[in-house]
């Protein structure tokens, strides 16, 4: 007989699982050579592996109908709806803080902005006609972009570089907007809306377009429009 | 997102381990649908890390087992309102029927049922290794010590063919 003690029944498993290094193997089998006991034992665990091996193998090899691009597709849109999330919670936080300054408004214009973030792929907000005294929450941090969509022929529009961010419309005449993804969407078609925009000054990236032209730009700490700003820091837009 | 690299790694780990995966989850849970959403969910996840693990093989089963286990949390969940609610519930060990009635049928039924008879580990022990998982890999999905698993599918697979012989009269 080997000189080792008996090997454990878990050893012969291993054994023949081929779990061993060659030396452990060998060793084991040159005990098993030498003792009955463990001969039998040895034998015993074999058959009842391979035993189980076939009563599992009644249960057939299934095919998976399971394409790799499908899983990457489906990665991605999680990954999407993931960080859509992320940036909703970040633009809840964000504004949430504004709004104990501006009020009401900045929360429903969160509101619908977190809705197309959590939603993507649900409709765009409608558009909603614009309380004249209340402001619209710039979400700052990100690339903001507020298109005013018309040329403006009458009205002006004053933009300042604050601490919170907000859009106020003074209007005689009832303006709509639309917020999404990447930013705010103002229909000023009847033109005789005032507008006080302050932008963040820690935003990195927003722009300010009226009927597709330019007319201010800031990118990190570097603005770019064609007036200068008054001694308050304003920059004026008269049409 | 993620670099060539890495998906290069991946097309080669899911085209290796989706099958055994899918075929181990399917004798565990017997649902072949639930089986392949876990494999998905698992190829999901291990995309959208963005990196190979250490031991992708480990992981994958690692995952798969964890996304099993919450599994049947909800289920159980379901299952005490539905008893709750109708006073009812049938016996989780009720003898499966066999489909076509054949004799092959019923020795599939009749594995199925030695399976569903055995501690849960015994189960996932005796199922991996039958897809040829090693030791290591094993003891990660199981959260057991590597040392151990030897013993452990001995001692599985002596209760499974006596269960089996019990259900089934002597196996081959």
């Amino acid at each position: 007989m080997s000189s080792m003690a008996h090997p454990t029944e878990g050893a012969w498993r291993a054994l023949i699982d081929g779990e061993l290094t060659v030396e452990e193997a060998a060793e084991l089998r040159r005990h098993a050579a030498a003792c009955a006991t463990c001969a039998v034992r040895l034998s015993e665990t074999q058959q009842s592996a391979q035993a189980t091996d076939r009563l599992l193998d009644r249960l057939g090899a299934p095919t998976l109908s399971l394409d790799i691009s499908t899983v990457v597709q489906s990665a991605r849109q999680s990954s999407r709806r993931r960080a859509g999330l992320i940036a909703a919670g970040i633009s809840l936080l964000v504004v949430s803080v504004a709004g104990a300054t501006v009020g009401r408004p900045v929360v429903r214009a969160l509101v619908e902005r977190v809705r197309a973030l959590v939603h993507p792929a649900a409709p765009e907000p409608t558009s909603a006609p614009f309380d004249q005294s209340r402001g619209v929450a710039i979400v700052p941090g990100s690339e903001t972009r507020i298109v005013f969509d018309s040329v403006q022929t009458a009205g002006v529009l004053r933009l300042s570089l604050a601490d919170t961010a907000e859009l106020v419309i003074r209007s005689d005449s009832q303006v709509i907007y639309r917020v999404s993804d990447s930013g705010i969407i103002v229909h000023n078609g009847g033109s005789r809306a005032s507008y006080d925009l302050l932008i963040p000054r820690d935003a990195r990236f927003v722009q300010v377009l009226v009927g597709n032209a330019v007319l201010f730009e800031k990118f990190r700490d570097q603005v770019g429009t064609r007036v200068r700003p008054d001694t308050a820091g304003r920059y004026l837009f008269v049409p | 997102m993620s670099e060539p690299s890495f998906e290069v790694a991946f097309a080669a780990v899911f085209a290796d381990r989706s099958a055994p995966l899918y075929r181990y989850l399917s004798g565990l849970s017997g649902d072949p649908a639930l089986a392949q959403d876990i494999v998905q969910e698992c190829f999901v996840k291990l995309y959208q890390r963005g990196r190979m693990p250490d031991d992708p093989r480990a992981w994958l089963v690692t995952v798969a087992n964890n996304l099993w286990r919450d599994d049947r949390r909800r289920e159980s969940r379901r299952a005490r309102l539905l008893l709750h609610k109708s006073g009812e519930l049938s016996a989780p060990d009720e003898p499966a029927s066999a489909d076509a009635g054949t004799l092959a049928a019923e020795r599939i039924a009749a594995v199925r049922q030695a399976l569903a008879k055995l501690p849960e580990r015994d189960r996932q022990l005796l199922l991996l290794r039958h897809e040829g998982f090693a030791y290591r890999e094993i003891a990660a999905a199981l959260n057991v010590a590597p040392g151990g698993i030897g013993t452990m599918l001995a001692r599985a697979s002596a209760a499974f063919r006596e269960v089996y012989r019990e259900l089934d009269g002597p196996s081959d």
